[in-house]
């Protein structure tokens, strides 16, 4: 018995040392792999500050063009060093909120217009009116966009630095145009005649594409209000205007192509939908804003995408949508006010505002910059710039300030509209609806 | 499968006394059942792999045709994106970053689930049933939860923005899984074969390392490439933890590859490609042994 046990067991006993290979081998790529990671940690300290900047769209392009902005800061600014970290686009909430939490924030960040009222009321962000008054950046900076800034913040102060901003623009595949023998619309009446002639199903070809998924509601926006002419989100009394009888007939209007002029899966069509879709020739029309811009071109090519401005309404108003402040801000906690102000400041000056207006496709912030030839001479910001030229224009501001606008106009009302697209649930009940929801929170808003 | 395939098809037909226990040819009205019973088995088979192949053909088109292109098969083949990826994005820092808190986390855990393992199968201790409840109790809670509290406490001992703060908390948060797991693998090794070993002069830890860790080969797998994967996917600790850009892992890596105003869907299936390679090679090794693993057991009483 024992020595007939013996064999196997040395078997195993060899099996043993194979396994003993197999784990000798792991520690020599773990060794290779603590290697790598052992000389990345040094080398941070250069000048005397070192600033921590978040950002929180990366993309590679982005982060490219960010880097460089910050040696070109670098090399003006020899006592201060930058570090870049680049958060992804659809998770850097969480993030902030942690480090808020654990007052482990850094001294600067990208953030959105829509998440400024969050972050002010943690008391996150600091105030940058002084500085930006003291600096004379009022008269440099274009004053819409810095209005616009201000009204994102539910306490009306300037957080978020008017360094670029993003505007709505129709952009059309201009090819697809001159081969059906079209030009650009130049009323709403054009653009759905145009999108209709557009539209041949049986090649799977569609006039516009709609955002029937995540994020519907800046387009939906961008689309009827300036149709309707309204140029306001509130009536002075706090009432919201999205049931107003000129934004619902506008909305009817914009819900009927679904399914007659778009494909029927734009149902649930998102950001990335909707740029496949066009990229790919499925769709000659599409609305976003400014900065997708350089997208549609790498995809394209530039001779085969243009835009244009959303149109005024029939009574002639013109309301411009989507004028979302971007730019910079500094966190309360930051040690390093000053330097880090300074990089802010530079994000506005005429070399840093130029490059990185430029660069991300967005309409400069500095009223110098503004007359570059690289603005004159690109469509989308062309539209944009000239549409606010128009003295009557009114831009429309969205409530970013209120707490609520983002879940409202997100999670709220997402379900309802796709009802809406599929006809069980009129438009007309949807947007009284859902301006209930939004007058409750101008109201409660207001009382404060 | 293919070893089924000759007693279905036979092509020696004999006759025998008994008949019915022989091949015979089969009268037709059994090779329609069977035509049937194929159709049955393959058409679901075929639809589901359908269901799961689409997406990865998916991803290998966009990652290998150039941009811009509309056609069904990626060809011209470009690397283009490949090379975006890996140079551009920073793919080759992630990659390395993600293979070492990958192979940490799953040395980490086999050896102390190996321990803890061994002590729950073989040993009788006061609050062994309350200490197995709790730890499946500590599986109901979201990681998304201990996120604070976790970075609180990495912050004190110094581990953030180390690849060792993933580690550690990967380890733990996998720990509960594969302890379970390797208990019930020691438990099927009878333990008169360490006694056996006993009686031979081996001590406890030489009866364990020459007789029951060889058997132990399908749960050491097992356990492993489970820990490995979890922590190669894991995209919420890496995002939390780490604070500088050269310390990154794939998932995060991936993420950056979807903007708001942009998506590069090429690069964004390049990085899906070279994500998934490490999980791939590893169930390629290691599923003869996973398959042995899970059914490991299940005949024994």
């Amino acid at each position: 018995m024992m020595r007939k046990n013996k064999g196997p067991s040395l078997k195993r006993n060899r099996r043993g040392g194979t396994l003993v290979g197999v784990a000798a081998i792991i520690t020599a790529a773990l060794g290779l792999g603590a290697c790598g990671t052992g000389t990345d940690s040094s080398g941070a300290e250069g000048g005397d500050v070192v600033l921590e900047l978040w950002d929180t769209d990366t993309r590679p392009e982005r982060t490219e063009n960010l880097k460089k902005l910050i040696s070109m800061f670098e090399e003006k600014n020899p006592s201060i060093k930058v570090n870049y970290l680049g958060l992804p686009t659809d998770s850097y909430m969480q993030k902030i909120s942690t480090a808020i939490a654990t007052k482990a924030t850094p001294d600067i960040i990208t953030p959105k217009a829509s998440d400024i009222s969050a972050l002010v009321a943690q008391k996150a962000l600091a105030p940058l009116d002084e500085k930006f008054e003291g600096g004379g950046w009022d008269a440099k900076v274009s004053p819409a966009m810095t209005k616009s800034s201000k009204a994102a913040s539910p306490d009306g102060k300037l957080y978020l630095t008017p360094a670029t901003s993003l505007a709505d623009v129709i952009y059309y595949r201009s090819d697809f145009f001159k081969n059906a023998g079209l030009s650009a619309p130049t009323s709403w009446d054009d653009f759905y005649a145009v999108a209709d002639k557009l539209t041949d199903k049986s090649t799977g070809k569609f006039g516009y594409t709609l955002r029937g998924g995540n994020g519907f509601f800046s387009q939906f926006v961008q689309m009827v209000y300036p149709q309707a002419g309204v140029d306001t989100f509130f009536r002075e009394d706090g009432t919201s205007t999205l049931n107003d009888p000129a934004v619902v007939a506008a909305a009817e209007d914009y819900v009927d192509l679904y399914g007659k002029d778009t494909a029927e899966s734009d149902l649930t069509a998102d950001f990335k939908t909707m740029v496949a879709q066009f990229g790919s020739g499925g769709a000659a029309m599409l609305s976003h804003s400014i900065g997708s811009y350089p997208t549609h071109v790498a995809a394209l090519g530039a001779d085969k995408v243009a835009a244009v401005a959303p149109f005024p309404s029939k009574s002639g108003k013109s309301v411009l949508s989507g004028r979302m402040t971007t730019g910079f801000a500094m966190f309360e906690t930051s040690k390093h006010k000053e330097a880090a102000w300074k990089f802010l400041e530079y994000t506005m000056s005429v070399e840093g505002n130029s490059f990185w207006a430029q660069k991300s496709g967005y309409l400069p912030g500095n009223l110098e910059v503004a007359k570059e030839s690289w603005v004159t001479e690109n469509p989308a910001m062309q539209t944009s710039i000239k549409a606010l030229e128009n003295k009557d224009a009114v831009v429309l501001e969205q409530p970013f300030y209120l707490p609520e606008f983002n879940s409202i106009t997100t999670t709220e009302m997402l379900p309802e509209w796709q009802r809406v697209l599929q006809k069980q649930l009129s438009v007309k009940d949807f947007l009284t609806q859902s301006a209930e929801k939004l007058t409750k929170a101008q109201q409660k808003y207001m009382k404060k | 499968m293919t070893s089924l395939l000759p007693q279905t098809r036979p092509t020696r037909p004999q006759t025998g006394d008994n008949g019915e226990y022989t091949n015979r040819p089969l009268s037709p009205l059994k090779k329609r059942a069977r035509r049937i019973d194929r159709i049955l088995t393959y058409v679901p088979l075929a639809l589901f792999l359908i269901f799961t192949l689409v997406p990865f053909y998916w991803m290998l088109l966009f990652a290998f045709r150039p941009s811009g292109s509309t056609s069904l098969v990626p060809w011209p083949i470009t690397f283009e994106h490949f090379e975006t990826v890996w140079n551009g994005s920073g793919f080759g820092i992630y990659f390395k970053n993600s293979l070492f808190v990958a192979v940490m986390s799953l040395l980490t855990s086999t050896v102390i689930a190996l321990l803890g393992g061994y002590a729950l199968a073989r040993f009788k201790f006061r609050g062994k049933t309350l200490f197995l409840v709790a730890m499946l109790c500590t599986q109901f809670v979201p990681g998304a939860m201990m996120l604070i509290p976790l970075f609180e406490i990495f912050n004190a001992v110094g581990l953030t923005d180390s690849l060792w703060s993933l580690i550690i908390s990967d380890t733990v948060f996998h720990l509960p899984l594969s302890l379970v797991l390797m208990s019930g693998f020691i438990r099927n090794v009878p333990v008169e074969l360490e006694e056996a070993a006993w009686v031979d002069g081996c001590t406890r830890i030489q009866g364990f390392r020459l007789v029951v860790l060889p058997l132990l080969k399908p749960g050491i797998v097992a356990v492993g490439s489970f820990a490995f994967i979890s922590a190669w996917n894991n995209f919420l600790f890496a995002i939390m933890f780490i604070s500088s850009q050269d310390q990154f892992t794939v998932p995060v890596g991936l993420s950056y590859l979807l903007g708001e105003f942009g998506a590069d869907f090429g690069a964004l299936a390049a990085g899906g490609v070279i994500a998934i390679i490490p999980v791939v090679l590893l169930f390629a090794y290691v599923q003869k042994f996973l398959v042995q693993g899970l059914s490991a057991g299940a005949v024994k009483g």
